[in-house]
């Protein structure tokens, strides 16, 4: 995983907000490494990170796989009649094509970063700007690892490469491994 | 309600990108140690993803971003 950021796409609405959204919905755009993990793979963590069977609760938080390639479309369609394939229960979620995806203001971005004064001090320093952080791999992966995911023997075979200082590397180590 | 879209963090443990150094991070102004961008004709090299390293911090990882990078784009309820 190379980068992530939230925003809103999918609507007509232009440059929404998040008190603004439109017919927007609140989504995830995950640049990826192609040689290291498959839109195959990234669709299986989609699947499992919903319930497709649920009606969503508004346009802002539906489901949805939003492609951007014939590729993409030919597997999300496929995958997705895996899931139909499972029960009985009509599936909510949607393939749409991706069209412009507009990032949610900073404060939404890196959010389990941003709220660790200790570690957002840290990449402060090194990147001043916003836009920076939000670019930035290892503020992603560290965002990850304080929201709960990944396991701490991942973590320590990457903790050198996410220019953290000695302390906040141990203190990474602790969260993860708690 | 906040934009976490949690159960893509996962995904952030899952790999480790490899390829060439960032043209943004060849940008860095490393003579002075501060993330300001320098102008192409400052009189010095551009520096390389190692120096960058050693001189400003830069996570190793964000010095090894790949070059050639795909998108995908979801939507969790």
């Amino acid at each position: 995983m190379v980068r992530t950021r939230v925003g809103y796409t999918g609507g007509t609405t232009e440059n929404p907000t998040y008190r603004n959204l439109g017919d927007h919905s609140e989504a995830v755009q995950i640049e990826y490494d192609p040689t290291q993990i498959s839109f195959q793979e990234l669709l299986d963590v989609f699947w499992d990170s919903h319930t497709p069977t649920t009606q969503p609760f508004s346009r802002q938080y539906m489901n949805v796989l939003f492609y951007h390639d014939e590729e993409q479309k030919r597997l999300a369609v496929k995958s997705l009649e895996r899931e139909a394939a499972k029960g009985d229960d009509p599936v909510y979620t949607k393939i749409l094509p991706a069209t412009t995806f507009y990032p949610a203001e900073d404060y939404h971005q890196k959010y389990w970063l941003r709220h660790n004064p200790v570690f957002m001090g840290e990449f402060r320093a090194i990147y001043p700007q916003d836009e920076e952080i939000i670019a930035s791999t290892a503020a992603a992966r560290v965002n990850g690892y304080l929201n709960g995911y990944g396991t701490p023997e991942a973590l320590r075979a990457e903790i050198d490469s996410l220019g953290l200082s000695p302390e906040s590397s141990k203190k990474l180590l602790e969260i993860v491994s708690n | 309600m906040i934009l976490v879209l949690g159960g893509f963090g996962v995904l952030l443990s899952s790999t480790r990108p490899m390829g060439q150094p960032s043209p943004v991070r060849d940008n860095l102004d490393v003579s002075t140690g501060n993330a300001v961008r320098t102008a192409q004709g400052n009189n010095r090299l551009t520096p390389t993803a190692t120096e960058l390293v050693q001189h400003v911090g830069i996570p190793p990882i964000d010095a090894a971003t790949p070059t050639k990078t795909e998108l995908a784009t979801f939507a969790l309820g």
